[in-house]
C-alpha cells in the first residue's frame, strides 16, 4: 500500500491528491456499489466522497488512517443518499436477522437509531470514541494472536452486528444462551480492563471508577 | 443509579457503533488476498468467511474486488473505471483550485 503525505494533502497539492485518488477510487467505487447499484449514482457518490475529503482534510486526525477517513466519508454519503429516499417502513426491516450484516446496518443506519441510542452516541465524545476504537483493536488483535476465531466471530456478531444471544447459539453452534452470555461478559470485562490501562487519569471512562464498578 | 443491565446494553451499542465505524476487525489487504487464494489456515479462514461473506463487510468486499480487478484483465470494468477516473481527476482538480483561491 502506498504512503501519502498528509501535509501535502492538507496543502491541497494536486499531484498528491491525484495519487491518493488513483489508489483509492476503485475501492471506494466498489464499496459504494455494495449499497447503490445504479452506476451513475454510485459515481456521483464517489465524486462527493473525494470532494468531501478535500473539505475535511484540514481536520484530519493522525490517529485515523486515510482508509478510515475515506471510507468513513463514503459511508456517510451513502447514508445521506438513503435518507433522501423514501424511508423504509420499520415493519419491513423486521428483526429477522436480515440486517445482521454491515451492509444491512449501514443501509438502515438513518432509520434504526432510537432516541436512547442517540443519547448514548452523543454522550461519547470524539476522544472517547477514539480511545474505545483503540481498545477494541487491541482486543481483536489479542483474539487473532491467540487463535480465538470462533470467539471473535461470536463477539463481532453480538457487538458489531447487534445479534442476539439466542441467534448466536444456532448460528455458531454454541452450547446454550448462557454460554454466549458468558463469552460476552468476559469480553466486556477484558475491554474494561484495557480501558483502565488506557485511562489512568480516570477521565474518559469515569463510570468504571464508581463504587461497585467492575 | 443506572441499571447495570441497561448500562451493559448501552455500552454494547456504543461498542458496536465504534466497532463498525472504525473497522476494528477488518484485516490487512494482504490477509484478504491470502484468504481469497486459499492460503490461510482454517481458523482465520473461517473467520474471514464470516466477516466478508456472512457479515458482508462492504469495505473488505470492496478491497477484494479491487485486488481481483488488478490481478486480471477485465476490459469492460476497466473502461467503466477509466471514465470515473477521468471525471474524478477533473472534478477534484477544479475543486482544489477553487479551494485555494
Amino acid at each position: 500500500m502506498s504512503e501519502f503525505s498528509i501535509a501535502k494533502l492538507q496543502a491541497l497539492d494536486e499531484s498528491e491528491w491525484a495519487r491518493l485518488q488513483e489508489e483509492y477510487f476503485p475501492r471506494i467505487y466498489y464499496y459504494v456499489r455494495k449499497s447503490i447499484k445504479e452506476h451513475q449514482t454510485a459515481e456521483d457518490v464517489v465524486q462527493d466522497t473525494f470532494l468531501g475529503a478535500v473539505r475535511g482534510i484540514p481536520n484530519f486526525k493522525e490517529e485515523y488512517t486515510l482508509d478510515q477517513f475515506l471510507f468513513g466519508i463514503a459511508r456517510n454519503r451513502i447514508i445521506d443518499f438513503f435518507r433522501k429516499k423514501k424511508p423504509i417502513p420499520i415493519s419491513s426491516q423486521g428483526d429477522d436477522g436480515k440486517t445482521r450484516s454491515y451492509l444491512g446496518l449501514e443501509r438502515f443506519a438513518s432509520e434504526r437509531r432510537s432516541p436512547d441510542e442517540s443519547a448514548v452516541a452523543f454522550e461519547f465524545s470524539s476522544a472517547k470514541r477514539e480511545a474505545l476504537g483503540k481498545i477494541l483493536k487491541v482486543f481483536v488483535q489479542e483474539l487473532w494472536e491467540s487463535g480465538e476465531f470462533q470467539k471473535l466471530m461470536i463477539l463481532e456478531f453480538l457487538l458489531a452486528l447487534g445479534g442476539r444471544n439466542k441467534e448466536a447459539v444456532s448460528r455458531f453452534g454454541v452450547r446454550d444462551e448462557k454460554a454466549v452470555a458468558g463469552i460476552k461478559f468476559r469480553a466486556l470485562e477484558r475491554l474494561r480492563s484495557l480501558a483502565r490501562q488506557m485511562d489512568p487519569s480516570h477521565e474518559w471512562f469515569e463510570g468504571l471508577w464508581k463504587p461497585g464498578a467492575r | 443509579m443506572v441499571d447495570p443491565e441497561k448500562r451493559i446494553n448501552q455500552m454494547t451499542f456504543t461498542l458496536g457503533q465504534v466497532w463498525r465505524e472504525m473497522r476494528v476487525s477488518c484485516p490487512h489487504p494482504d490477509i484478504l488476498l491470502a484468504w481469497k487464494e486459499g492460503s490461510l489456515e482454517k481458523g482465520p479462514s473461517s473467520y474471514l468467511d464470516f466477516h466478508v461473506n456472512e457479515a458482508e463487510c462492504p469495505v473488505c468486499q470492496a478491497v477484494i474486488e479491487d485486488l481481483e480487478r488488478r490481478g486480471k484483465d477485465a476490459a469492460e470494468e476497466s473502461a467503466l473505471l477509466e471514465d470515473l477516473r477521468e471525471s474524478l481527476l477533473s472534478s477534484t482538480r477544479t475543486f482544489l483550485r477553487d479551494q485555494k483561491k
